[in-house]
């Protein structure tokens, strides 16, 4: 290369240790988004599942038994009616709370539903996410090393070449380039 | 979750930052080692850290529809 030069072995150690640098970020990056992930996965499946599985088994009991007291309620209404006889005048009461449970009851189903769904996406597209960083990491680590033994071997190779020059009497001329 | 700026924007910060330096090293140190360790080390860093990159960012988006859908 005409006109190869370098100034001396520091340029190459600066740049060692940003290289190193990135990489360290690199890697903490790409492992704490993976854990992230799979940490995210087992909150879903291990806490939130079987909360909302409980949840809807409580909330559908209770639905079932606003559902009972409403026809309960409805059926001493048009008793009532047909005896024209004093008796229970409506069952608006029951069947608001009827409407109230039935609606928690749903919510609860959607909660499991959409929880459900978001381990199936986990699996489907989160897995193969998580090792292709993990990959990524290995080889980013791998090819990281490897060039820093290059440039340390390289400003080791002008470290040495200063040493000699500046041992010589002679004035040093501008160190070569490293190859 | 990611703050005001995800691991995927603050790695390309610090890839564009070590490509930069390396660029900007030209001045001080010119010559065919450097070519090729350019060329056999650098540049395949680089298209991985890129490829790094975009899996954090799949990732990173994965993590918020999650979080929001679930939480």
């Amino acid at each position: 290369m005409s006109g190869a030069s370098v100034s001396g072995p520091d340029i190459i150690r600066d740049f060692r240790a940003q290289l190193l640098a990135f990489q360290k970020m690199a890697a903490a990056a790409l492992s704490g988004r993976a854990n992230e992930l799979i940490r995210l996965r087992e909150w879903l499946r291990y806490e939130q599942l079987p909360v909302w599985k409980k949840t809807l088994v409580k909330r559908e009991e209770l639905y079932q038994n606003a559902k009972r007291n409403y026809l309960n309620a409805e059926a001493e209404v048009t008793r009532a009616m047909n005896s024209r006889a004093p008796g229970k005048p409506s069952s608006i009461e029951e069947r608001t709370e009827m409407n109230k449970t039935k609606r928690l009851k749903e919510e609860a189903e959607e909660k499991l539903a959409t929880i459900q769904g978001w381990l199936l996406r986990i699996d489907r597209e989160g897995e193969p996410l998580v090792a292709a960083c993990k990959n990524h990491d290995l080889d980013l680590h791998e090819r990281c090393e490897k060039a820093s033994h290059q440039l340390e071997h390289l400003a080791e190779r002008v470290q040495n070449y200063l040493d000699v020059t500046i041992t010589a009497s002679t004035p040093p001329p501008p160190a070569p380039g490293t190859h | 979750m990611p703050g005001a700026m995800g691991d995927d924007a603050l790695l390309v910060k610090s890839l564009r930052q070590l490509m930069q330096n390396w660029a900007a090293s030209e001045s001080t140190w010119r010559d065919q080692a450097r070519a090729d360790f350019a060329h056999l080390h650098l540049l395949p860093i680089e298209e991985r850290a890129r490829s790094a990159i975009i899996a954090i960012k799949k990732i990173e988006q994965l993590i918020d529809e999650v979080k929001r859908a679930c939480t």
